[in-house]
């Protein structure tokens, strides 16, 4: 029953996983015996479980392995998330990634019908009868936006994110969201093959209408980790529209991103971990002026952020490269622009985010800060080198997926240096830039520092005046926290942040819950169901009579 | 040797209980463990058929073939894990009487080869049932067992109503003359027949729109006479149906009409479910709504779907029996079966069960409810039924909803009161668990066993 089957895109995204759940298990492990937080500790059994799910869905051979793979992968995290999250965060959690689960099941049982086969290889699509392709690329496509987090079915992203352990954040933002992009892959380019239609198409706009709305979201935060978790929607959401595109290029440029959008969440999320571990505190309003604390941690941040934004000299460049290019060589005008329009908001959240905890007045120095073991460097090292690495050799990426893209049927892309990346009729040396950067940034530090004395005057932070007045020291002079809040008042974007489509959602939860209701005193009216079952029986009688 | 053994071995071992009064449940486990061995010495063998005869229209007989030796199988399985959860209490008088009258009855329900030997066992059954309601000896459970009794007589009215009309149209009670002539009679008397038919073994097997006085029972009862009544009673009453519907060739439009009324009584149970604040109420809407899956496979006459509506006979018995068992243990530490006790109890092991019945019962994988699911879906599919899948799979959400609200509701952050659970039912309850993982595991040799059962059920007529 089990088929299993080594595939270069199944090696991608089980090494993902693999250095994830390791380098995440270090930090657990390292803190155990730390006995404040051991009782929400997650369980280990489950994370295993999880990790053998994961296993199970990227080097599975038959549609079956898969599925079992992908109902594993959802209940052993629901349970994970039970031991934190509020129940009405869980049920919205369940009821998508499960809903998510019976199409695809739905989907599979289909395919079979036709091809009388669970395999991959001997799956022949063609058998199909065209009028049911779309039915079966519409619920997969429903199972893919729920595990990625596209709108619309993104409802049970956010809410889990925060409530869950801050570590177990990580996992679901870096890999769980990522085997919705395998199913896609592995679907669409392997087993059902492709076909430019209007499906498609709307699909890319799906993407690109999440990554601006969930910016837009993402800004207006004052959670840390809702913040990343809107961030982490709008992300999937390129990867969702360049993946639609299914050209070479498109899939490669998706796969790039996926692999640093897990690296650039791993850091974030493992540093707001570690900022939450220390603080307590996970509310950018709480915070403030951390830099001159914790040094290291704003720099891992800073790493982390340069690669979100995807602004050179960080590897997050690449694979925007790779989207902006493939989206000009598809003539795909529209699309780049939104795309672009969404990035460059990125931004502002980008820089709430360093802004927030680590630069600005020192919010709050009366709570006593917990000592930060070691173990928690480790992820944000693994992710700043290969962030860093990946930038100076962009190519290496590309080597790392032509596998893939050979295994799928496209050509694989040519690469003249490591240092060089190309993206078709562009291409950037990484090497080049980086050296740029670095050698702008250590000029303009060694001319600081030269000029440190000359420049620099001690003064008081509440040594202004304004108004007439002097601010004393209970007064917040860091708005780091109110990045986002003058949006509202932007007419088009102010619609966006007020509206949601969790009414609708909540519309059917009310209407089941009212039908249940109503049902339910069926069965508590026995007097009057023997009296329908007596008033039955007399009708036959008496239909009988007459005949 | 004789299939009556079956019937005759439970009814007499009954008249033990006055001299050995205080090794019943030795008597008990010995008596369903010997019963188990002598059903699967018939294993593989020729199907029987056996009369006790007076006149061959008259005719006692008894059918054994390979669909009603599984059931017995089946439901010796079930009595012997009944009866050895029982070991750990002294005096079991009246249950022994009863549960071996039950089995007696089960057994010669699925084994009956006449229609009025099937009457008989009916009444048997139904008669036992009411008795086993009223045993918790409470307020509720007599007015329980007293409401279950009038609608029982209503059940057995209309069956008796069939079995005259037949009478008087075919001039024979055995199933095979019966079901050689049936096609030749009136067409109104056709109709009534079914009619009568449904109405009687669908109140008994708990079917829409005539299950509205079992939740109701499932409350006045005890779990441990629930865990019968879920695994095995509804059980044997769907396969008699069945069983009769396929013999009698019952024309396709009718089966349409069961798998439409199986649909909606899955729905609804599954809608009233959500809302339910008491345990047993939960379980025993989920029995509801598995019975109108499994009417819906049953209903396609394809073995595919039917194998697969064997398969999950199989594994919501053992389920079921699960759960009420635990939910036994919890009721005794707890004295409520209010789904309040679900955030109250603390016990590794029987979270741990409930999550495996639970996610089993949803068709989850890797337990073997989804391997019966899955068969049933493919099925489907092959038949291009795909209204059916759509409906199964969106209302296995709405039935997704309430196991996982109560799954999710462990683990909020009250005080907890541990749960001991003794070595025994620990023991029993384990082996269930493990069942189900194994089947959800490696189904091949229940599936194949399952299409066995399922040809040899949909071509009875032809043995």
């Amino acid at each position: 029953m089990f088929n299993f089957s080594v595939t270069p895109m199944g090696n991608l995204f089980f090494g993902l996983t693999v250095i994830v759940f390791v380098s995440l298990a270090i930090v657990r492990f390292a803190s155990f015996g730390d006995k404040a937080s051991d009782s929400k500790q997650n369980n280990p059994f489950l994370c295993l479980l999880l990790f053998t799910a994961l296993g199970i869905i990227f080097y599975a051979s038959d549609l079956i392995t898969l599925f079992i793979g992908w109902e594993v992968m959802s209940w052993s995290s629901y349970f994970i998330l039970a031991n934190r999250a509020k129940i009405k965060t869980l049920q919205k959690y369940i009821i998508f990634n499960l809903g998510a689960g019976f199409a695809l099941l739905g989907a599979i049982v289909l395919i079979y019908s036709f091809t009388g086969t669970m395999l991959y290889e001997q799956i022949d699509f063609s058998k199909v009868p065209t009028m049911l392709h779309l039915p079966i690329s519409i619920l997969l496509i429903i199972t893919i936006f729920v595990k990625s987090g596209v709108m619309p079915f993104h409802h049970w992203v956010v809410d889990s994110y925060e409530e869950s352990d801050n570590l177990f954040s990580a996992v679901l933002s870096a890999i769980i969201s990522k085997a919705g992009i395998f199913l896609f892959i592995l679907m669409f380019g392997q087993i059902i093959g492709i076909k430019q239609n209007l499906l498609f198409d709307i699909v890319a706009w799906l993407g690109v209408i999440t990554s601006v709305i969930a910016t837009f979201k993402a800004i207006s935060q004052d959670s840390m980790k809702r913040l990343l978790a809107y961030s982490s929607i709008a992300q999937l959401g390129y990867i969702v529209t360049i993946l639609s595109i299914f050209s070479a290029s498109g899939v490669e440029a998706g796969l790039y991103h996926t692999i640093i959008h897990t690296f650039v969440k791993l850091l974030l999320f493992v540093n707001i971990a570690s900022i939450i571990y220390i603080t307590g505190k996970s509310k950018f309003s709480e915070l403030g002026g951390l830099i001159y604390r914790y040094p290291l941690l704003f720099v891992m941040l800073l790493i982390g952020i340069i690669s979100l934004a995807g602004v050179p000299p960080l590897a997050g460049f690449n694979s925007k490269f790779l989207i902006y290019t493939t989206l000009l060589e598809e003539k795909k005008a529209l699309l780049l622009v939104a795309i672009m329009f969404s990035s460059a908001s990125a931004f502002l959240y980008c820089f709430k985010l360093i802004y927030g905890i680590y630069l600005g007045q020192v919010v709050d120095d009366k709570t006593e800060h917990k000592e930060l073991p070691n173990s928690y460097y480790i992820p944000q090292i693994i992710g700043s080198i290969v962030l860093i690495g990946l930038g100076i050799f962009p190519s290496f990426g590309t080597i790392i997926i032509n596998s893939t893209l050979t295994t799928l049927g496209f050509e694989p892309t040519v690469y003249t240096s490591l240092t060089e990346l190309n993206g078709g009729f562009a291409s950037f040396n990484g090497a080049m830039i980086i050296s740029i950067f670095a050698s702008i940034f250590i000029a303009v530090l060694l001319i600081s520092l030269a000029l440190k004395n000359r420049l620099q005057e001690r003064r008081d932070r509440y040594d202004i005046s304004y108004c007439g007045e002097t601010p004393n020291p209970s007064v917040n002079l860091h708005y780091g926290y109110g990045i986002g809040e003058e949006l509202r008042r932007i007419s088009f974007i102010g619609i966006i942040l007020r509206n949601s489509s969790q009414a609708s959602w909540e519309w059917l939860a009310t209407i089941t819950k009212d039908s249940s209701t109503v049902l339910k005193q069926l069965y508590s009216l026995t007097v009057q169901n023997i009296g329908v079952l007596t008033l039955l029986f007399f009708t036959i009688l008496l239909f009988v009579g007459v005949k | 040797m004789s299939t009556l053994y079956f019937v005759v071995v439970p009814l007499l071992a009954s008249f033990l209980t006055p001299f050995f009064k205080d090794y019943l449940r030795y008597i008990s486990v010995a008596l369903n463990l010997l019963l188990l061995v002598f059903a699967l010495s018939f294993m593989g063998a020729e199907p029987i058929r056996e009369y006790i005869s007076f006149d061959s229209a008259l005719s006692i007989s008894f059918v054994l073939d390979s669909a009603s030796l599984f059931f017995i199988v089946l439901f010796l399985v079930i009595m012997t894990l009944f009866s050895l959860y029982h070991l750990q209490e002294k005096s079991r008088k009246d249950s022994f009487i009863l549960t071996n009258m039950l089995l007696a009855s089960v057994s010669g329900l699925v084994l009956s080869g006449d229609i009025f030997n099937i009457y008989i066992f009916f009444e048997i059954a139904s008669i036992t049932a009411y008795i086993l309601t009223s045993l918790a000896k409470d307020k509720k459970a007599y007015s329980g067992a007293i409401r279950y009794m009038i609608i029982g007589s209503f059940a057995s009215i209309f069956l008796l109503i069939a079995i005259m009309t037949i009478y008087l149209n075919i001039g024979s009670l055995n199933l095979e003359t019966i079901a050689k002539e049936f096609n030749s009679i009136n067409p109104n008397s056709q109709f009534l027949i079914i009619l009568s038919l449904f109405i009687g073994f669908g109140i008994k097997s708990e079917i829409f729109p005539l299950n509205f006085w079992v939740v109701d029972i499932y409350q006045a009862s005890s779990n441990r006479v629930n865990a019968l009544f879920s695994a095995i009673l509804s059980k044997a009453y769907i396969f008699v149906f069945f069983h009769i519907a396929y013999i009698l060739h019952v024309n396709t439009k009718y089966l349409g009409f069961l798998a439409i009324i199986g649909i909606i009584s899955f729905a609804i149970a599954e809608l009233s479910a959500l809302s339910s604040k008491d345990l047993k109420r939960v379980l025993a809407y989920s029995t509801l709504g598995q019975i109108g899956v499994l009417f819906v496979a049953l209903s396609s006459s394809s073995v595919d779907v039917v194998s697969g509506a064997i398969f999950l006979i199989t594994l919501h018995s053992i389920t079921k029996l699960m759960l009420f068992l635990s939910l036994d243990i919890l009721e005794q530490k707890f004295k409520t079966t209010s789904i309040e006790i679900f955030k109250k109890f603390n016990s590794l092991f029987l979270t741990v069960i409930f999550a495996i019945g639970f996610l089993s019962l949803l068709g989850i994988p890797p337990f073997g409810g989804f391997i019966a699911k899955l068969t049933i879906l493919k099925g489907l599919a092959g038949l291009r039924e795909y209204l059916l899948i759509g409906a199964i799979l969106l209302i296995s959400l709405i039935e997704a909803v309430y196991f996982f609200r109560l799954l999710g509701s462990r683990d909020s952050s009250q005080t907890k009161e541990s749960v001991e659970v003794a070595l025994l039912p620990k023991v029993l309850l384990s082996i269930m668990a493990i069942a189900i993982v194994y089947f959800g595991l490696f189904p091949d040799a229940l599936l194949d066993i399952s299409k066995s059962v399922a040809t040899s059920l949909i071509g009875g007529a032809d043995v």
